[in-house]
């Protein structure tokens, strides 16, 4: 497991339920958690705020996870990744979630366990692809 | 109604034998009126033979001196030639007979002048009637008047009547009768032998209008055709029967009735035929009418129910997703009071119920989850792999899965594949699902039985014009008819609770409806089932 608690990770989802039990439970693994309620509040606070990992649900009353996760694409590119946690298990929304810059896709309910392995593995790799950029920076310079 | 049919056939039949029998008669009159025309002139020719013959011998009479010596050489000269020639008289003025050659009876007897007598002497030529006389014979009288021995004479031969009997036999043809008559419709020869008596069945009208015009007579169902001869004193009648075809009629009498008989039958058993065929093939129409719209009505039904299903089950994970996360962040509360318990045995005691009734929650929150899932299979439109896949290498494959799960289970597989390549397009994977479901399901009903009964599972595929049937039949324990209705329903199951979704079959009637195909099944309750899914043939489809 990789250092997780040096992981800022943004929760978006509308079941405010859901949320605060959540965030008290990765708070007490000594996870770097913030949840916003809907699509907007998460946009906001990505935007002003640096985030590893976005875990994304699909299915939000002011706008879809999908348009979420195209405007922070837009915002801040590759600079972090995205699981996308939802109640439709539908293969043509995963195939879009991955092809919008997904990297995982998990159907509720799932394990929180599961869960944190699934956060930790985008971590790694979003370590790996930013530790690489920066190894690719240094030998271009 | 039963008669309906023979109708048409004695309409057809009876204008037919109409027509025939009309043109029968026509033809007959026609045929009649040729021939008494044919026997009048031969008969003509006959009399003017004989009249011919008394003018050579009134020539020859004529330049000689008479004696009666010379009229008996006369007699016998002529009679050797026509033995009709009776005798030959020569008659004065008067009608006193002058010579007289004949037989003996006659001879010096004072001959009564009669009609022939007055006709001689005023037109020079008299042909008689026939009558019988003092001679006993019928006969007929020629007479001329003599143009010698200065012009007074007249030259008088009997001729017998027979001859002329002989010359009508001669040219009677069969079927017809021929008279010869005077104006009087008195018979004076004849193919009868009703020699100088009246026709009586000729009427005088009938008489008259036959005259050159043949005439069919109802009352006595004979057609008659009448002529005058040359000299006008005698008349021809031909006479033919129509009943002289009796077995004409006869035969067209039964030939109608039999026909209309069988034609009849004919067209009644055809129409019968026909008719139950027609219905026969409404009646498959309107079931497979309410067939079809049995299966729309249950493709709606599924697809709209698979549809709830998928936002219902979408509802419910979210719930779920919460239940789980409170569960797992009790567990972690729990775990920092087994720290803080410590020694305190209550304590952790309490601390265990909780975790079991915990561990009671999270099964049912999975066992939720599961169903919310297979739910979301069954909505789910999401896209297919199809594939040529070849259905003889296939679901040998598919049965290699279950088969361990047979043999434990002591059942016996018997496996009928065609022998040729049966190519699908379809989604291998699905394809594999629909028929593990439907395995698994047959394995189930087998298990469920409790007689002891050799317990067999077969699988068939075979081609069926441009389909392929894949067949699984068990000899499990059935679906009761109440049940039949109800299992391709989301839901329904007859397992018992927490080991079926009730979805299985819904989702795999689902599938194969996306294929194209179509699955159903036939049952007995107590003796087994089979499902079997149709599919169209790649072959088939021109792929």
């Amino acid at each position: 497991m990789s250092d997780l608690e040096s992981c800022r990770v943004l929760f978006v989802d509308d079941e405010e339920e859901f949320l605060s039990t959540l965030v008290k439970y990765l708070r007490r693994k000594k996870l770097n958690v913030t949840a916003a309620h809907s699509g907007l509040a998460g946009l906001e606070w990505f935007q002003n705020n640096d985030v590893d990992v976005v875990v994304l649900d699909i299915k939000m009353p002011d706008m879809s996870g999908l348009e979420v996760l195209a405007k922070m694409r837009e915002l801040k590119g590759d600079d972090f990744s995205v699981i996308i946690l939802s109640g439709h298990a539908h293969t043509d929304l995963a195939i879009a979630a991955m092809r919008g810059g997904a990297s995982d896709f998990l159907l509720k309910p799932c394990e929180l366990n599961e869960l944190l392995e699934r956060i930790d593995l985008a971590y790694e790799r979003l370590m790996e692809r930013k530790g690489g950029q920066a190894a690719t920076h240094e030998i271009t310079t | 109604m039963f008669l309906a049919p023979f109708i048409p056939v004695a309409l057809a039949l009876g204008t037919g034998g109409y027509l025939f029998f009309h043109y029968s008669h026509v033809s007959l009159l026609d045929r009649l009126a040729d021939q008494s025309r044919q026997y009048a002139t031969t008969l003509d020719i006959y009399i003017e033979e004989r009249i011919s013959d008394l003018a050579d011998l009134e020539a020859v009479l004529s330049t000689t001196e008479l004696s009666t010596a010379l009229m008996e050489t006369a007699l016998r000269h002529v009679s050797a030639r026509h033995p009709e020639f009776l005798d030959i008289a020569v008659v004065d003025q008067d009608g006193s007979t002058l010579f007289y050659a004949g037989p003996r009876v006659f001879k010096g007897t004072h001959i009564e002048p009669g009609k022939w007598h007055e006709d001689a002497l005023r037109r020079g030529l008299s042909v008689s009637g026939i009558f019988t006389g003092p001679m006993g014979i019928p006969h007929w009288i020629l007479a001329r008047r003599m143009a010698g021995h200065g012009g007074s004479h007249i030259l008088r031969i009997s001729v017998d009547a027979a001859a002329l009997t002989q010359v009508i036999m001669r040219m009677r043809e069969k079927g017809v009768e021929i008279f010869l008559t005077n104006h009087t419709r008195e018979i004076i020869a004849g193919s009868g032998s009703q020699i100088m008596t009246k026709n009586e069945d000729m009427t005088e009208a009938l008489f008259r209008a036959s005259l050159d015009n043949p005439v069919l007579d109802e009352h006595t169902q004979a057609a008659f055709s009448s002529r005058a001869l040359h000299h006008g004193q005698w008349f021809l009648v031909a006479r033919k029967s129509v009943t002289a075809m009796p077995h004409l009629a006869g035969s067209a009498m039964l030939f109608f009735t039999v026909s209309v008989l069988c034609g009849g039958i004919i067209v009644f058993l055809t129409s019968l035929y026909l008719t139950g065929y027609v219905e026969e093939m409404l009646r498959q129409r309107d079931e497979e009418r309410e067939q079809l719209r049995e299966q729309l009505y249950r493709a709606g039904r599924l697809a709209e129910l698979g549809e709830m299903a998928a936002g219902f089950a979408h509802e419910i994970n979210n719930p779920l997703q919460i239940m789980k996360s409170d569960q797992a962040y009790i567990e972690m509360l729990l775990h920092d009071f087994d720290d803080k318990a410590g020694e305190d045995s209550t304590l952790s005691e309490d601390i265990q119920e909780v975790r079991s009734s915990l561990g009671q929650i999270k099964i049912q929150i999975d066992r939720c989850a599961r169903i919310t899932h297979s739910i979301l299979s069954f909505g789910r439109a999401g896209a297919t792999e199809s594939q040529h896949i070849d259905l003889a290498k296939f679901i040998p494959e598919v049965l290699t899965m279950v088969q361990k799960n047979m043999q434990l289970h002591n059942i016996q597989l018997r496996v009928h594949m065609a022998d040729t390549k049966l190519i699908v397009h379809v989604d291998p994977g699905r394809l594999q699902q629909v028929l593990l479901n439907l395995l698994n399901n047959a394995i189930h009903a087998i298990m469920e039985t409790s007689d002891g009964r050799n317990k067999e599972l077969s699988v068939s595929c075979t081609p069926d014009n441009n389909k392929v049937r894949i067949a699984v039949t068990d000899n499990g324990v059935g679906i009761s008819p109440e049940h039949q209705q109800l299992i391709f329903t989301p839901f329904f199951t007859t397992k018992p609770a927490g080991l079926g979704t009730g979805l299985g079959l819904s989702l795999c009637h689902g599938i194969v409806d996306s294929m194209n195909g179509i699955l159903d099944f036939t049952s007995t309750k107590g003796e087994g089932s089979t499902f079997y899914v149709e599919l169209p043939l790649v072959q088939a489809l021109g792929s």
